[in-house]
């Protein structure tokens, strides 16, 4: 899982680093211009939102187990309808 | 706002420290509330038995896997902070570098740290506070002032740090309005964040900042430096300040009691004592006590900072009295209280009260006159 994670990785940093390259050889933006980039307030909140969201969905087993463990989730309700309607 | 001698984060760096405290932020806000809820039904059902608590949950995979995280979560910050400071390693130490800087460092090449801070790298942090290559090396404080902002996940003031500081002066005006403090001294003052908060309050004042590491020092001169701040660092042991008796009217510390150990706070409190003029006001500013230290929460939060974190004393400094300690050290008008969390300390009433308002929106204050 992580192997395969890390693959979709490297292919994606080396597929911006050929972005990056075209560009500067392009004359659109250096490297540079990526490494000084201030983001404006607006795209702060844009990016924090969007890392809050990938964390959520990558590490979600985390909560959800957690949540399991508590108990009262709605799979527990769904268990027990499912099995009150086998007995029956 | 930032200070010339702050690391700088690259893009991708930055991105990786922000990443760090949206985990961290993500951890404490959807999973620990499972987690708290679940060690406060296995306390119900132990009746009180921490012990049996303990053991239930760390039975329990999904409890570990919190435990788990959190911990990697912190190294994490370490691992990606230490990086990037690894790589303006040399621009930081020129920047260091300072024609004539205000203020002074002194170094004690013999000093040996006490056991406590020699032991562990507490908040699992590289190196500890007393890490030196000595020569020009400033590495340790540049690693604690960067992951201590990532640390706080800004809430002390942002790449400041200094919001403890400000908030001890703000006590200081609300609870001894006639104090005008010409020596101060700081104990266990890390990279000097709080020293120079101070200080500014203080323009007249001679200000003097205590700590172990001699990294850790020789980076605060430069950083108070670069603020325009005079402040004389010296390399010591709070217990037994290299400084003369009656040499200060303001002794103070921000989070450095619980770092410490039981005999330690006993002895810092004396060496204030020692070190204050009659009239003299000692502030000690730390991490909120626990409403109750033997309820589960409270002792789950122990452990993990204790075993996962290296801070063995997180428990035992939340079950002293303080006020006791200070009263028999010969201290009066003792109090022991919450001061409201400011970053522009106002001489008037801002805050003040027997009841937490939380971490990092309040902070105890235990302060005593001489």
């Amino acid at each position: 899982m992580v192997v395969a994670l890390l693959s979709e990785l490297v292919v994606v940093r080396e597929r911006l680093d050929t972005v990056e390259r075209l560009s500067a050889a392009g004359g659109l933006f250096s490297r540079e211009a990526i490494e000084s980039y201030e983001p404006d307030t607006a795209a702060k909140h844009e990016r924090s939102v969007l890392r809050a969201r990938q964390i959520d969905k990558v590490l979600q087993p985390l909560r959800i187990d957690a949540e399991a463990a508590v108990g009262g989730t709605r799979d527990d309700d769904a268990n027990a309808v499912l099995s009150e309607e086998m007995i029956s | 706002m930032s200070h010339p001698m702050m690391p700088i984060a690259m893009h991708d760096e930055r991105t990786e420290q922000l990443f760090v405290r949206d985990l961290k932020t993500w951890l404490s806000e959807a999973v620990e509330p499972h987690q708290r809820t679940l060690a406060e039904r296995a306390g119900r059902r132990h009746s009180g038995d921490y012990g049996a608590v303990r053991r239930e949950l760390m039975d329990k995979d999904v409890f570990r896997s919190w435990f788990g995280v959190r911990s990697a979560a912190q190294e994490m910050m370490w691992d990606v902070v230490g990086r990037s400071i690894d790589r303006q390693h040399d621009d930081l130490t020129e920047r260091a570098r300072i024609a004539a800087p205000l203020g002074s460092v002194k170094l004690d090449p013999d000093f040996k740290p006490p056991r406590y801070i020699a032991a562990l790298d507490i908040h699992m942090m590289p190196g500890g506070y007393q890490h030196d290559r000595g020569g020009d090396d400033i590495r340790q404080g540049a690693l604690m002032d960067r992951g201590g902002a990532v640390y706080m996940l800004g809430r002390n003031g942002g790449l400041m740090n200094d919001m403890r500081g400000h908030t001890t002066v703000q006590h200081l005006f609300e609870r001894y309005p006639e104090a005008r403090p010409s020596q101060i001294l700081e104990l266990g003052c890390g990279i000097g964040a709080s020293t120079v908060a101070v200080a500014g309050y203080f323009p007249e004042a001679e200000v003097h900042g205590l700590d172990v590491g001699g990294a850790m020092l020789r980076y605060a001169h430069a950083r108070a430096a670069h603020l325009n701040t005079p402040i004389h660092f010296v390399q010591g042991d709070a217990e037994q300040a290299p400084f003369k008796d009656e040499t200060f009217d303001l002794v103070f510390s921000c989070v450095l009691l619980h770092e410490t150990s039981n005999a330690a706070v006993r002895r810092i409190m004396a060496e204030c004592h020692r070190l204050l003029r009659p009239g003299g006001v000692m502030i000690h500013c730390e991490v909120p006590a626990a409403a109750d230290t033997s309820a589960v929460w409270q002792r789950v939060q122990g452990d993990f900072e204790a075993l996962y974190n290296n801070e063995p004393f997180w428990r035992g400094v939340q079950q002293l009295d303080f006020a006791a300690l200070a009263t028999a050290e010969g201290f009066g008008e003792v109090t022991v209280g919450y001061q409201l969390a400011t970053a522009n300390a106002q001489p008037a009433a801002h805050g003040f009260s027997p009841e937490s308002s939380g971490p990092f929106r309040s902070w105890l204050m235990i302060s005593a006159r001489k």
